[in-house]
């Protein structure tokens, strides 16, 4: 544990309902965050290269975060997944469909043309969004809370579909607290760890095939994890 | 509506009259076909179809295709069993049919019914026959001339095509047996009055799913037909660990949820 590590409790009040899923690891929002604080904004960065080593032997760019790891065969961050506060799940749906009134407005550069909607560019879409909305989320983490704190103050909106105004956050809390929760928490998982990781007397009732760090879209980060 | 309305509902006559009819058709079927079967899926079609016949008709074979992990709904093991204890004694013939994992091993993940390459349309073709050329072939092992099948019309614009060109009783010629879909003409309202009024196991998908219970419908679980009308969404919302096991081979998936 580097010295300035300490554990923490990050807590986020919420203003609207968050599309994710029950997990919702913090760690993932953190590396966004990370990434974006040294390569810049999404605006002036080439896709894809954001990890790649700097030529002419300059150290990787985004690399590991200020939170304390658990070295391992699989490594991961001390950083919990979510903790909900008070909630109710919810559906509702994003719709796209072609506008009939408006097909004149389409250019084929002079030639005929043909709109499919159930392909490519005017595809119909109506998709049902589950969300939870909660008074608060919250997750326990070890790592530099100063950092931290800089990495949240920028986060607006958590989670899926926030162009469309969902996981606005009204205000994060970081406090110092005494114990490391980030893992077990009173001998129940705060995060999915490995199989192999679990102790022998614990009985594991439910495993998932999921990233063990962020980021968490990352098939190389899967792997069966222990959430239960 | 929940479960007093369709019990209300089981008992209007124009309810009483559906299942009737029913029994009327099924009677008459039999003049037809000596031997018929009863296909059956688990799903609520076939679960109402299957009860009705069988308080009359006890000694119709149920044939159920397993097509395992990947196509069938988790909770479809406990209706199995629960539909057969309530009717103990009837014959059950389970057999092992192809899942559509098989067929994205072969070609990779397509979206169904929007296959942009010839081999995911081929695959695509083979795993749509795949159920009918088992039940056809088992069919014809065992002597059987005839199956009651669970399509009804409100389903699909497709089905409803089929149903109204062939009516509810047809020789199918490709496998040579006659065909009875009694529910031909049943809506969703009807089918949940008699889960209800007989109080059947029913899979638990159906009280879980976004469209409600009298539109959805148990297809293959790791099938992609209307991915983009949430069927993914749904799939990583009610049963994640299975969701992420899919995303985990197949990525792509991701883009539907």
């Amino acid at each position: 544990m580097a010295s300035n590590d300490v554990p923490m409790r990050v807590t986020a009040y919420m203003r609207s309902g968050i599309v994710s899923d029950e997990w919702f690891p913090l760690d993932g929002i953190l590396l966004s965050q990370w990434v974006r604080d040294d390569l810049g904004v999404r605006d002036v960065t080439v896709p894809g290269a954001s990890l790649l080593a700097e030529p002419k032997g300059e150290p990787m760019r985004g690399g590991r975060m200020p939170i304390k790891v658990t070295h391992n065969k699989d490594w991961y961050y001390h950083c919990s997944w979510a903790e909900w506060g008070p909630y109710v799940d919810g559906t509702e749906y994003w719709n796209k469909r072609f506008d009939n009134p408006l097909a004149d407005l389409i250019e084929f550069d002079g030639r005929r043309g043909k709109i499919d909607t159930s392909a490519a560019m005017y595809k119909a879409y109506r998709m049902p969004m589950y969300y939870r909305s909660a008074l608060w989320v919250r997750w326990y983490l070890v790592g530099d809370i100063e950092k931290i704190r800089y990495l949240l103050a920028t986060v607006t909106h958590i989670g899926k579909k926030i162009s469309q105004g969902w996981g606005r956050v009204a205000k994060w809390e970081v406090d110092e607290v005494a114990e490391d929760w980030s893992i077990w928490r009173d001998g129940k998982l705060m995060r999915g760890i490995p199989v192999y990781n679990l102790p022998k007397d614990v009985r594991a009732t439910r495993r998932v095939s999921y990233g063990v760090r962020p980021p968490y879209w990352d098939k190389r980060n899967h792997m069966e994890l222990v959430v239960e | 509506m929940e479960r007093d309305g369709y019990l209300l509902y089981s008992q209007t006559r124009g309810y009483q009259k559906r299942v009737s009819g029913l029994h009327v058709l099924v009677d008459s079927f039999f003049d037809r076909a000596t031997s018929p079967y009863i296909s059956m899926s688990f799903g609520k079609d076939s679960l109402a179809m299957a009860h009705l016949i069988l308080i009359n008709r006890p000694q119709v074979p149920l044939v159920y295709v397993n097509c395992g992990k990947y196509d069938e709904w988790p909770d479809t093991p406990r209706v199995i069993e629960q539909f057969l204890a309530t009717h103990k004694g009837c014959e059950f013939i389970e057999l092992q049919g192809p899942s559509i994992w098989e067929y994205y091993e072969e070609v990779g993940w397509y979206l169904q019914d929007e296959e942009s390459e010839k081999a995911e349309r081929g695959a695509q073709r083979r795993y749509s026959e795949s159920l009918g050329d088992l039940l056809g072939a088992w069919a014809e092992q065992n002597g059987m001339d005839g199956s009651f099948i669970g399509m009804r019309k409100s389903e699909s614009r497709i089905r409803s095509r089929l149903l109204i060109t062939r009516g509810n009783t047809y020789f199918a010629k490709t496998r040579n047996q006659w065909v009875c879909a009694p529910m031909a003409d049943w809506n969703g309202k009807d089918i949940w009055a008699t889960i209800y009024s007989n109080d059947l196991p029913y899979n638990e998908l159906y009280d879980l799913m976004p469209q409600g219970r009298e539109l959805a419908r148990n297809g293959a679980m790791f099938g992609t037909r209307s991915a983009r009308y949430g069927r993914l969404a749904f799939l990583k919302r009610a049963y994640p660990e299975l969701f992420y096991e899919f995303a985990g081979t197949y990525p792509e998936v991701r883009n539907y949820v």
